[in-house]
């Protein structure tokens, strides 16, 4: 398993069983630290990498590593929404939600909105899993330039007249005494 | 003569076929950066927009959509009212400092082109611009939770806005280096380290 695999599965799964917490209703104090789960699977995703690669990581790295921690990561929670939703939660909770939010339940289709939440959700945590990816290269990488790993590629070498070929090399002339 | 110079140079690059291999592999075109940045502003938006969708949704009677936007964000803000800016009469899907965030990225993303070139994005930020610009929120939330100052839903904004803001300077120039390791372009350096050993 590479490096970038492994440490995206690690990631993802911290991300997948922390977010998969917030779905039970009946454990509040998780939901108070809100995005920070995915942002910081994506960071410790960046951080496993930077351990284990030979060479400085590149910012591209943390964008491709946190992508797939919050892939892995969101398919977890996701699965769990819909374990939770239709298994565990009583749906009059969610009626009794509906409607202090002054809307009527009638109009619903319960597993119509669980599977929409769940598929907006995942897009937004995969986001921000990116961006905790991005951030923890930029936090954890101190090889290289500016946490980027790489420096600019040089610039593109100026044409050589070498003369015709053959021909013995010839130091230029020195410049004329002033 | 000019002609002369241009086939002079054509003649000598030709004699340097690895380095021109090299180059040609690390710099994408500039089309495809900016290929990359609209793809990431069009996203942005659509995001920060659904934010906005969301009480405009339950105020023209749209109940259905305007549920699964509120449930949706429910799991990465906690949505308190009182914390939240009000469209048409109405809170928005986030709260005034995620509100801050996501629209300051936005933002950032926007103006990334007119701040710095895509051509020239090889790298992120150094990261103490990263922690300059959480300072502030820091700060605010610190203040407020220990009961010195008390915060507004502007001091959150604003305070969100300039981390997302700066944030975005790390995220456009990881997404175009992504196009710069796309196999098309470059291999990444891993592969290249283990083909050595």
């Amino acid at each position: 398993m590479s490096n970038r695999l492994r440490a995206s599965l690690i990631g993802g799964a911290v991300i997948g069983g922390l977010s998969a917490v917030t779905v039970i209703p009946q454990i509040p104090f998780v939901r108070l630290a809100c995005c920070i789960w995915a942002i910081l699977g994506g960071a410790l995703a960046a951080y496993l990498f930077i351990k284990k690669s030979p060479v400085p990581a590149r910012v591209g790295d943390g964008a491709i590593i946190g992508l797939l921690a919050g892939v892995v990561g969101a398919l977890i929670a996701f699965a769990a929404l819909l374990l939770v939703s239709f298994y565990v939660t009583d749906r009059s909770l969610y009626e009794d939600q509906i409607r202090r939010a002054g809307m009527d339940p009638e109009h619903f289709s319960y597993g119509l909105i669980i599977f929409l939440v769940g598929v907006l959700s995942m897009i937004v945590q995969i986001a921000l899993s990116l961006v905790g990816g991005i951030i923890g290269v930029a936090l954890f990488e101190s090889r290289g330039i500016d946490g980027s790993g790489t420096p600019p590629p040089p610039p593109p070498p100026a044409p050589v007249d070498a003369g015709p070929p053959g021909e013995a090399y010839a130091p230029p002339p020195p410049p004329p005494p002033p | 003569m000019r002609t002369e110079e241009k086939r002079d140079w054509i003649s000598a690059s030709s004699f340097s076929p690895h380095t021109s291999a090299l180059r040609t592999s690390l710099i994408p075109p500039r089309s495809s950066l900016y290929f990359v940045w609209s793809i990431t502003a069009l996203l942005t938006l659509a995001f920060v927009s659904l934010i906005v969708i969301a009480p405009v949704a339950v105020a023209h009677g749209h109940d259905s959509a305007a549920f699964v936007l509120y449930k949706s964000f429910e799991k990465f803000c906690h949505q308190i009212p009182e914390r939240s800016f009000y469209v048409d009469g109405h809170p928005l899907a986030v709260c005034a400092r995620c509100t801050g965030i996501y629209f300051g990225f936005a933002a950032g993303v926007l103006f990334y082109p007119v701040a710095r070139s895509l051509a020239q994005s090889y790298a992120a930020p150094a990261r103490k611009w990263l922690l300059i610009a959480l300072g502030p929120a820091v700060l605010d939330f610190a203040l407020d939770y220990f009961g010195i100052w008390e915060n507004t839903r502007l001091t959150r904004s604003i305070t969100g806005a300039l981390l997302g803001s700066v944030v975005a300077f790390y995220v456009v120039p990881a997404l175009l280096d992504m196009v710069r390791m796309a196999p098309g372009w470059s291999r990444s350096r891993e592969t290249k380290h283990e083909q050595e050993v």
